[in-house]
C-alpha cells in the first residue's frame, strides 16, 4: 500500500513543483500587464498645468509607442485590447481606437462561442490552479461599452455611416445579453463539475462531490461569505444587463443624423431605464421631448440647433482581494477552516461632482444618466455566485489534496501543500480599469461662446455656430487632471 | 525497411498530399444559385447578388415605369435619367453600400431604360470631373468650344434610395434568426412621387452562440 502511495505520490509533489514554478511566471507576467496598464492610463492622470487653457483639445505629448505596441506583438490579451483602445481614445487616435476594439470583438466573438459550446481548453487548470491563469473573459457590459466606444470613435471621424452600425450592435448586444448569460451560466456550472470530479480521480482522491456539495450548500459558510458582501450588494441595479448609456448615446447619434423617429425610440428607452434612479433622467426627458417634437416636422430638419456635452467622470470600479476563513466539511476531518480567496470591487472617485456650462448669463449643470459602477457591480453580483461555487470547488479541492500530502509525505508534505495552497489561493483581480465611474449630460442651444468649467475654472469654451449641433465629449479621470476634450460637429 | 513502414510511410504522404490539396485556393462558381452554403450570418456577396437581381429585376417589369420610359423616349427620345441617392445600411454588419448599389446600376444601363449621373448624389457629386471642367471657363490654355456650357447638365428624372434593415430574433432550438430587408424606392423628382418600391429580404438561421456579425 505505502508502495502505491509512493508511485501516486512523486508526480503529484513534481506536478505541485511544476505549478509552483508556473505560477512564478504567470505572476511575472501578470506585473507586466499590470505596469502596462498604469502606463496606459498615466498619461490621463497627468496633472493639469494650466487647465484654464482652451487648447486643452490638442493632442498631447505623443504615446504612439504605446498604443503601436500592438502591431509588433498582435495579441489575444482581451483585456488589453480593451485598455488599448481606451488609451487610443484618449489620445484621439480615434480610427486605431476602432481598430483595436475590432481586435477586442473578434476575440469576444471567439470567447462566447466557445463558452456556449462547453469548450473551455484554457480553463483545464483552473479548478487546481487560479482564475489567473485563466484567458479574461468577456462580461457583458465590456462588449457593450467597446460597441459604445467604437461609435463614439466613428462619430468623432465623421463616418456617420460606421457609427450607425456600432450603436446597432451595441443595441443588439443589450438583446441578446440575458438568454446568453443564462446559456453561460449554465454551461459553466456543468464544466466545474465535470472538472473537478476528473482532476480528483487522477490524483487518486475519493468523494469529493459529496464534501463540495456540503461545504457550498452549508449556511455557515454562505453567511460568513454573505456578511462581507452585504455593503456591496446592497444597490438598485438597471434593468438586466442594460447600459443607459449606450442607448442614450445611440439616440443621441440618431437625432444627429436627423432620424428622430430612431431617437425617439432609443431616448424613450433610455429614459425608462433611469427614472427615479438617476438625477440627469430629467435631462433625457427633454431630449426625448425634443425628438417627438423635430419628429412631428415630417423629414424635415429641426431648425434649432443644439450643443451637447457628455461628460466621462472619474474611474470605474477596481478588483480587491478579500480572503476570509470558511468552514470546510472533509469526510475524513470533520470540519476544518480553510482560507478562501475572493475578488471584490473597490469603487473609485469622481473626477468633480458635475460640470458647469456657462452661455451668456446662463448657467446649466451636467446631470448623471448612467453610473457605471452601478453597472459593472450588478453584473458582479450576478456572476458572484458562479465564482463562489468555482472558490469553494477549488478550496475543497486543494484542502483534500493537502491532507493527503500530509499523510503520505509527513512534514515535507504538508509545507509544499501549504505553499501551494497559497500560492494557488487567489482571486482574479483583473478588470477593465479605464472606464469612468459615471456619464453624465447636458444641452444648451448652439450660437456663440459655450464655456465649459469644472471645480470653478473654465477647461474649454466651444465658439459654436448657431446653425449646427454639437456634441462635446469631456473626460476627466482625476480631479485637477488635463481634461481630453473632444467635439463632433453635425450639419 | 520493413513492409509496414512502407504502408506508414505511403499514408503519411497521401495525408501530406490531401492536406495541400485542401488548402490550395480554389475557383468557386457564385453564378450557381446555391452552390455555396451561406459562410456567415453576415451579408456577403451573394446576398447582395441575390438582392440586386431580383430588386431590378421587379423594377424592370414596373408599368408605371415603362410608361414613363416609353413616353419620355417619344417626346425627348432618350431613357430616364437616374440619380442615386441616400442609401442607409441599418443593420450591424459592416459593409460598403455601394457594393449593392453598384450591381443594381449596372444591370439598370444594361436594360437600356436608364442612364445614371453621375453629376449628383446626395451629398455630392459622385465624379466631380464634370464640375472640375467646367471651372476651366475663361481659362486660355484649354480650348473653350470644347468646354460645356452652362446648362448642359442633364436633370435626373428619377432618383434611387435604399435601406438595409436587419431583425435578429431567436429560434426555440436555441439558434439565431437574421433577416436582412433591402428595400429600395424610385421617386419622380419633378412629382415627389415613388414610381416603384421593392423589398428583397434574406434570410438566415445560425448558431446563436455569438453575434450575428
Amino acid at each position: 500500500m505505502r508502495n502505491y502511495l509512493k508511485i501516486i505520490g512523486m508526480p503529484l509533489l513534481t506536478g505541485m513543483v511544476g505549478i509552483l514554478i508556473f505560477t512564478g511566471c504567470a505572476a511575472g507576467l501578470k506585473n507586466g500587464v499590470k505596469t502596462l496598464g498604469k502606463s496606459f492610463s498615466s498619461h490621463v492622470h497627468k496633472k493639469d498645468t494650466n487647465s484654464t487653457d482652451a487648447n486643452a483639445t490638442k493632442t498631447l505629448t505623443p504615446h504612439d509607442k504605446r498604443v503601436e505596441i500592438l502591431d509588433d506583438n498582435e495579441t489575444d490579451d482581451l483585456l488589453w485590447t480593451y485598455k488599448a483602445g481606451t488609451a487610443a481614445f484618449d489620445e484621439k487616435r480615434f480610427r486605431r481606437s476602432t481598430e483595436i476594439f475590432d481586435i477586442s470583438e473578434k476575440l469576444i466573438k471567439t470567447y462566447d462561442e466557445e463558452i456556449l459550446a462547453g469548450k473551455f481548453a484554457a480553463s483545464v487548470a483552473s479548478l487546481l490552479a487560479n482564475d489567473t491563469f485563466m484567458d479574461y473573459r468577456p462580461r457583458i457590459y465590456e462588449k457593450i461599452m467597446v460597441n459604445t466606444f467604437k461609435g463614439i470613435d466613428f462619430m468623432l471621424l465623421g463616418d456617420f455611416a460606421n457609427a450607425r452600425v456600432e450603436f446597432n450592435r451595441a443595441m443588439v448586444r443589450q438583446d441578446r445579453a440575458k438568454s446568453f448569460f443564462a446559456k453561460e451560466i449554465q454551461q459553466t456550472k456543468k464544466k466545474i463539475k465535470k472538472e473537478q470530479q476528473e482532476k480528483l480521480k487522477k490524483k487518486g482522491a475519493k468523494g469529493s462531490t459529496k464534501e463540495y456539495k456540503k461545504t457550498i450548500r452549508n449556511k455557515k459558510t454562505r453567511s460568513e461569505i454573505e456578511k462581507r458582501y452585504s455593503n456591496l450588494f446592497a444597490f438598485r441595479p438597471y434593468r438586466d444587463f442594460v447600459n443607459p448609456f449606450s442607448t442614450y448615446m445611440a439616440g443621441l447619434y440618431f437625432y444627429n443624423v436627423h432620424d428622430y423617429r430612431k431617437a425617439e425610440e432609443r431616448w424613450k428607452e433610455a429614459y425608462g431605464m433611469i427614472r427615479k434612479l438617476e438625477k440627469g433622467a430629467g435631462i433625457v426627458k427633454r431630449d426625448l421631448r425634443l425628438a417627438i417634437a423635430a419628429k412631428r416636422r415630417g423629414r424635415k430638419r429641426y431648425p434649432r440647433h443644439y450643443t451637447w456635452v457628455v461628460f466621462f467622470n472619474g474611474e470605474g470600479p477596481i478588483k480587491e482581494e478579500l480572503a476570509f476563513n470558511i468552514p470546510l466539511f472533509l469526510v475524513s476531518s470533520n470540519i476544518a477552516y480553510t482560507k478562501i480567496a475572493l475578488p471584490t470591487l473597490k469603487m473609485r472617485k469622481y473626477a468633480y461632482r458635475d460640470l458647469e456650462i456657462r452661455k451668456g448669463k446662463r448657467r446649466y449643470k451636467t446631470g448623471r444618466i448612467t453610473s457605471m459602477d452601478r453597472i459593472v457591480k450588478a453584473e458582479f453580483k450576478k456572476r458572484f455566485d458562479m465564482v463562489v461555487t468555482r472558490a469553494i470547488a477549488r478550496t475543497v479541492t486543494q484542502a483534500i489534496i493537502q491532507k493527503q500530502l500530509q499523510d503520505h509525505f509527513g512534514w515535507f508534505g504538508a509545507l509544499a501543500g501549504v505553499a501551494y495552497q497559497a500560492t494557488m489561493n487567489r482571486a482574479d483581480l483583473r478588470i477593465w480599469d479605464s472606464l469612468p465611474k459615471d456619464f453624465q449630460v447636458a444641452r444648451v442651444r448652439s450660437g456663440g461662446k459655450i464655456a465649459i468649467r469644472a471645480g470653478g475654472k473654465t477647461i474649454y469654451t466651444l465658439k459654436s455656430k448657431s446653425k449646427r449641433n454639437y456634441v462635446v465629449f469631456v473626460r476627466i479621470a482625476r480631479k485637477g487632471d488635463k481634461p481630453i476634450i473632444s467635439v463632433a460637429e453635425f450639419k | 525497411m520493413t513492409r509496414k513502414s512502407w504502408i506508414s510511410l505511403a499514408l503519411v504522404g497521401l495525408m501530406g498530399m490531401y492536406t495541400g490539396c485542401a488548402n490550395q485556393p480554389h475557383y468557386i462558381d457564385p453564378e450557381k444559385d446555391g452552390t455555396s452554403t451561406p459562410v456567415t450570418m453576415g451579408l456577403d456577396y451573394e446576398d447582395f447578388q441575390r438582392a440586386a437581381i431580383k430588386l431590378v429585376d421587379s423594377m424592370l417589369r414596373s408599368k408605371y415605369l415603362d410608361r414613363m420610359y416609353r413616353m419620355k423616349m417619344k417626346k425627348e427620345g432618350k431613357p430616364l435619367i437616374l440619380m442615386i441617392s441616400d442609401f442607409v445600411n441599418d443593420t450591424t454588419q459592416r459593409v460598403d453600400i455601394d457594393q449593392l448599389v453598384k450591381r443594381i446600376r449596372i444591370s439598370l444601363l444594361d436594360s437600356g431604360k436608364f442612364i445614371i449621373t453621375t453629376a449628383l448624389r446626395a451629398g455630392g457629386a459622385e465624379d466631380s470631373a464634370t464640375y472640375e471642367l467646367r471651372k476651366l471657363r475663361g481659362n486660355a490654355e484649354f480650348k473653350q468650344s470644347r468646354i460645356a456650357k452652362k446648362g448642359t447638365i442633364e436633370t435626373p428624372d428619377l432618383s434611387l434610395s435604399g435601406k438595409i434593415i436587419q431583425r435578429v430574433s431567436k429560434l426555440s432550438n436555441g439558434e439565431q434568426r437574421v433577416d436582412y430587408y433591402f428595400q429600395m424606392s424610385l421617386t419622380d423628382v419633378s412629382s415627389g412621387l415613388a414610381f416603384w418600391e421593392g423589398e428583397e429580404v434574406v434570410s438566415k438561421a445560425g448558431s446563436g452562440k455569438s453575434a450575428p456579425w
